[in-house]
């Protein structure tokens, strides 16, 4: 698999062992649910992922890059799947896998940059008001619970109060344990590197536990997802973990069946999979929710490609899932309800499907997923039944 | 002699690191105040690098080859530069004027080849120059047009457009209103990014070579309204009479104020700082030597207090500077330690160039990279003497007894050395 497709912060971190074995921090969650954010970013198009073949404006909008429904993988009669997405049909039909279509964070403007503020801070659309993660503030509520950025840094869905550390492959040898101990002396106090050094410890410890010494510096997707699920798994691991993957911006040649998007669809595709595998002896107590910062135009552009737009797609997959649906309400793609003339109208919150699953894997209350989580939202209901 | 508190802070947090042995008997503002004018020597001339026109744009594998090549020199050229010259000020200008305009090969990977050369046509030259002229400079480039898409833009309903059924791609107008000029609450809308994006289209690339060329076949013809001025400059002069005005723009001075105190006081910037050096860029029609000259006179900027995070290329630099290259360095040892600790050279993650705020670099894997490095780093210099003179010679009064005392008690000159380079006040400036 192409390591390409892991964010820069994922593919460029380095992180080895060291033989300082401080303090476990990571508490056993109560109930041990895992769940997994895959944070596609760049925007991805959710007209060419979750197909609305019945639609009858679709082919006419999309022209070029339009996929039929002969080559499609059928999910419900009106919408279908991506051909590139193998994994999830099987999942789909095995109902452990459910699509969320005309779905959108409450931003409703097209820069990338806003777009992932909104999506990670949770908040009312507004980028700048809320300067930490609706996944970290959920963290904070769980006894014990802590997570995991993969990769050098942590985006802003995992920033807050929450115990929340990062994981990379390790590129270089360790520093020797002595050094480490001294360092860790001279950060005392220090804002940023008192705790963020005590946090890459205790990371490296439980790497090193749950992968052997030498393992976690191969950085190959696969190997990095399976490292990942180790780290997880491992008693006293982290339970809830965010990795974001890039390169969902195709505003030229995007392809159709075939194609830079479809290869895209096809890496997501194979890092579900491997999830899927190394999970299965906790697969009842996994979801994985994939989410985006908005959609790209209901019409193809001038190059093969399609422009920032609105509404997309979320999924959400796992044992735990309660799936083989397509969950949307369908607000049509005839040119008067497209949502300012151009893009795919959200007709659900992208929030009342991460409270529904928050709510019934996690169990959080209704009151902590409106007031703490996301803020200010108890006119946004949780979808039901997500969790089975 | 020591550094003063002042010559620490021009060489440190203006500049790019001072060096192992610096002197310490110049005057502080008028080292950083002389910098700000054009070089009078290309820093380049006698690298001879190759420039963006003479490379071939077909896919092959000579080509690739010839790509990784280019890409690997002009880090090289760059990198030794940045770690012998003694002037950095403008060299940190340099790098925050890259990185606003980032153009990256990270999602784009032919353009490794041009990227490096990219910096040297479009950005170096104006460093000192009107933010317009840059603005146009880097808006024309190749290298720009094609990281954007605006290489392939169609007018709907020019000469190509009407025959071929192409047309628009937004892409590179959202990214100079949203990133290069206003900012994304500049107050513009999703119109105004069609209206620009038109009045771009025909700024493409000369058949197979990587030079700019305007096309009026696929340029899309008549007047256009921009932020509710009507422009009805025919061809390429529409584009360039947009730009000029979005970059005097009252969001465009704020915008770019902004960053720059961001840059160089903390990460959250004083507003009055703001107010100030946006003042300062509309007053001088964005003259960036005065503006230069205006983050001098800043007294924000004279605090004693380290409050910027250095990012892994800084780092490594300022390292290097301290401590003198290797005497033995693999090829390319330079390029592969930024990438290690999450910074390879133009290979932003998006448009949006690099984090500039501490929590973009200072996550616990990306922190323990540091470290790695830095051991990697120390196994590799000859010993040092004595680490904590070296500390106190780099940073003056900048950094703490306690930093010093910790540098002094270490176990061997290498431990030394480490807890110099990781030390909170050397991973700050």
């Amino acid at each position: 698999m192409n390591r390409f497709l892991l964010n820069r912060r994922m593919m460029l971190a380095g992180l080895a062992a060291s033989s300082m074995m401080p303090r476990m921090a990571f508490a056993k969650g109560a109930k041990d649910k895992f769940l997994i954010v895959l944070s596609l970013r760049g925007a991805m198009d959710g007209l060419h992922s979750v197909i609305p073949v019945g639609d009858p404006h679709y082919q006419g909008l999309r022209g070029s890059i339009a996929i039929s429904a002969d080559a499609a993988k059928p999910l419900d009669g009106f919408f279908a799947l991506h051909p590139a997405f193998d994994f999830l049909h099987k999942a789909y039909q095995t109902k452990e896998a459910l699509l969320f279509h005309a779905i959108a964070s409450p931003y409703r403007s097209r820069s990338h940059f806003d777009g992932q503020a909104v999506l990670d801070n949770g908040g009312n659309g507004n980028p700048d008001l809320i300067r930490d993660g609706w996944l970290n503030r959920a963290i904070n509520l769980i006894p014990g619970g802590s997570g995991l950025a993969v990769g050098q840094t942590v985006p802003l869905i995992l920033r807050g109060e929450g115990e929340v550390t990062s994981w990379g492959p390790s590129l270089l040898p360790d520093t020797d344990p002595a050094t480490i101990e001294r360092l860790s002396r001279l950060y005392a106090g220090d804002p940023v590197f008192e705790m963020s050094l005590q946090r890459a410890m205790e990371t490296d410890a439980l790497t090193k536990q749950a992968m052997g010494e030498d393992a976690g510096n191969n950085r190959d997707t696969d190997a990095v997802a399976n490292n990942v699920a180790s780290l997880m798994l491992a008693d006293g691991g982290p339970r809830i973990a965010v990795v974001e993957l890039d390169r969902w911006d195709t505003h030229a040649n995007q392809g159709g069946i075939k194609g830079k998007l479809a290869t895209q669809f096809g890496r997501l595709d194979g890092l579900l999979r491997i999830l899927a595998q190394k999970f299965a002896a906790q697969w009842s107590n996994t979801a994985i929710v994939v989410i985006t910062e908005f959609g790209r135009t209901a019409a193809v552009n001038g190059n093969a490609g399609t422009d920032h737009g609105t509404g997309s797609v979320a999924m959400a997959l796992g044992g735990a899932v309660n799936g083989g649906k397509v969950m949307t309400d369908w607000p049509g793609l005839a040119k008067n309800n497209l949502f300012e003339g151009r893009d795919l109208n959200p007709t659900s919150d992208l929030r009342s499907m991460l409270k529904g699953v928050l709510g019934d894997h996690l169990g959080l209350g209704n009151a902590a997923l409106s007031q703490d989580v996301f803020p200010d939202s108890s006119a946004i209901k949780p979808m039901r039944d997500l969790i089975g | 002699m020591a550094l003063t508190l002042e010559q620490s802070i021009a060489l440190n947090r203006f500049g790019l690191g001072a060096r192992l042995q610096e002197r310490a008997d110049f005057d502080a503002k008028l080292w950083l105040r002389n910098q700000c004018r054009p070089y009078a020597i290309d820093p380049f001339a006698g690298a001879n690098l190759p420039d963006t026109a003479s490379m071939k744009l077909r896919r092959s594998k000579d080509n690739g080859r010839a790509r990784r090549e280019r890409y690997y020199r002009e880090v090289e050229a760059r990198y030794q530069w940045n770690i012998a010259e003694g002037g950095t000020f403008r060299e940190r200008l340099v790098r925050f004027w890259s990185n606003h305009f980032t153009v990256s090969w990270a999602a784009l990977p032919p353009l490794l080849g041009v990227v490096g050369s990219y910096e040297r046509e479009a950005i170096r030259p104006h460093i000192m120059g009107r933010f317009e002229d840059l603005l146009l400079a880097v808006t024309c480039h190749p290298a720009m047009l094609a990281y954007l898409d605006n290489r392939t833009s169609v007018g709907p309903n020019s000469q190509a457009g009407r025959s071929r059924k192409r047309g628009l791609n937004e892409n590179h107008a959202r990214e100079i209103l949203e990133l290069h000029t206003l900012g994304v609450d500049g107050g513009y809308s999703q119109n105004d990014v069609i209206a620009l994006a038109k009045m771009l289209t025909g700024w493409t690339l000369e058949k197979g070579r990587a030079a700019f060329r305007f096309e009026p076949r696929i340029h899309e013809p008549g007047a256009k309204t921009l932020l509710g001025k009507r422009y009805g400059q025919k061809g390429q002069a529409q584009a360039e009479a947009a730009l000029r005005d979005l970059a005097r723009h009252p969001s465009t001075a704020r915008f770019i104020a902004t960053k720059l105190a961001r840059h160089f006081e903390q990460d959250d910037p004083s507003p009055s700082l703001v107010e100030r050096l946006a003042d300062v860029f509309l007053q001088s029609h964005g003259d960036l030597a005065k503006l230069s000259e205006a983050l001098i006179d800043a007294p924000e900027l004279w605090k004693p207090e380290l409050r910027k995070v250095k990012t892994p290329e800084e780092l490594l630099i300022s390292a290097l500077r301290a401590t003198g290259l290797p005497p033995r360095l693999p090829d390319n040892a330079l390029l592969q330690s930024a990438r290690i600790m999450g910074q390879a050279p133009f290979t932003a993650p998006s448009p949006q160039g690099w984090p500039d705020r501490a929590e973009g670099w200072a996550g616990p894997a990306a922190l323990k990279a540091r470290i790695d490095w830095a051991n990697r780093l120390a196994a590799g210099i000859p010993s040092m003497e004595a680490p904590a003179k070296l500390a106190e010679n780099l940073m003056g009064p900048l950094v703490s007894p306690r930093t010093i005392s910790a540098i002094a008690n270490a176990e061997s000159p290498k431990q030394g050395l480490i807890l110099l380079l990781m030390s909170p006040e050397f991973q700050r400036r």
